[in-house]
């Protein structure tokens, strides 16, 4: 933890959303969430798909959108991980990541958005698939 | 999950927080940014933990939360379980301390 002010520029685009970053490589997590933050999006972190269960499963937290990388440790990888919140979450959105091209198809039936963000990806394409899918929602 | 609401709590207060989930994931932070304290789960880490931070990053401040009671838990400053409040106060009082190391 840093004792950094809060940030002085990014201007909120949409404030009341809570994304889930689920990803295992700590750098990667830590750059798309900050910047997710910066743009004004809640952001909650998790490195693997059963921390991410247990947190879609708190009474405490409301997630809008999952954002998880396809391949993780552990036995659920991102694909079960956004099976598993289409059944229980049907109003939540799910977008994969993945450096895998093989996981388009796949990601494409699960994904409401169509298929997964190629890893490396932008920051600002990150955001601009959640507000593409948070239009597509109507929120 | 208390990981989850502890580090919203300190950022509503103004911190910039980084989440690790294992030691592996705090050295990479660690060595990725500057970090004034460091929040640690004592029966998860360690105490050697304690040791290697004071080595390699004598510069940040440790707070330890532990479960444990007894000499396995001497070094924890935080007893689990915790209010979210408590943390934030004892990192704030940590941080604004000198003395507290």
């Amino acid at each position: 933890m840093t004792t950094a002010s809060k940030p002085l520029t990014p201007q909120p685009e949409t404030p009341a959303q809570t994304v889930l970053v689920v990803e295992d490589e700590v750098l990667i997590r830590l750059v798309i969430a900050d910047y997710l933050r910066e743009c004004g999006y809640r952001v909650h972190e998790t490195a693997n798909a059963l921390e991410a269960v247990a947190v879609l499963q708190s009474p405490d937290v409301s997630v809008d959108i999952v954002f998880a990388d396809v391949q993780m440790p552990g036995d659920i990888d991102g694909f079960e991980l956004a099976r598993w919140v289409r059944a229980r979450h049907p109003g939540m959105r799910v977008i994969l990541t993945s450096g895998a091209e093989r996981s388009a198809d796949i990601a494409a039936t699960l994904c409401e958005a169509g298929p997964l963000l190629d890893k490396p990806y932008e920051p600002q394409g990150v955001v601009d698939r959640i507000r593409q899918l948070m239009a597509k929602a109507g929120r | 999950m208390a990981r989850c609401l502890v580090c919203d709590a300190l950022r509503a207060e103004g911190f910039k927080v980084a989440e690790a989930s294992t030691l592996d994931d705090a050295g990479a932070v660690m060595g990725s940014m500057k970090v004034d304290l460091v929040l640690a789960d004592l029966d998860q880490c360690g105490a050697a933990f304690g040791d290697w931070l004071r080595t390699r990053h004598p510069g940040a401040r440790l707070l330890f939360s532990s479960s444990k009671s007894g000499p396995a838990a001497a070094e924890a400053q935080v007893r689990k379980p915790y209010a979210v409040g408590e943390v934030v106060t004892q990192v704030m009082r940590s941080l604004h301390d000198p003395s507290h190391r």
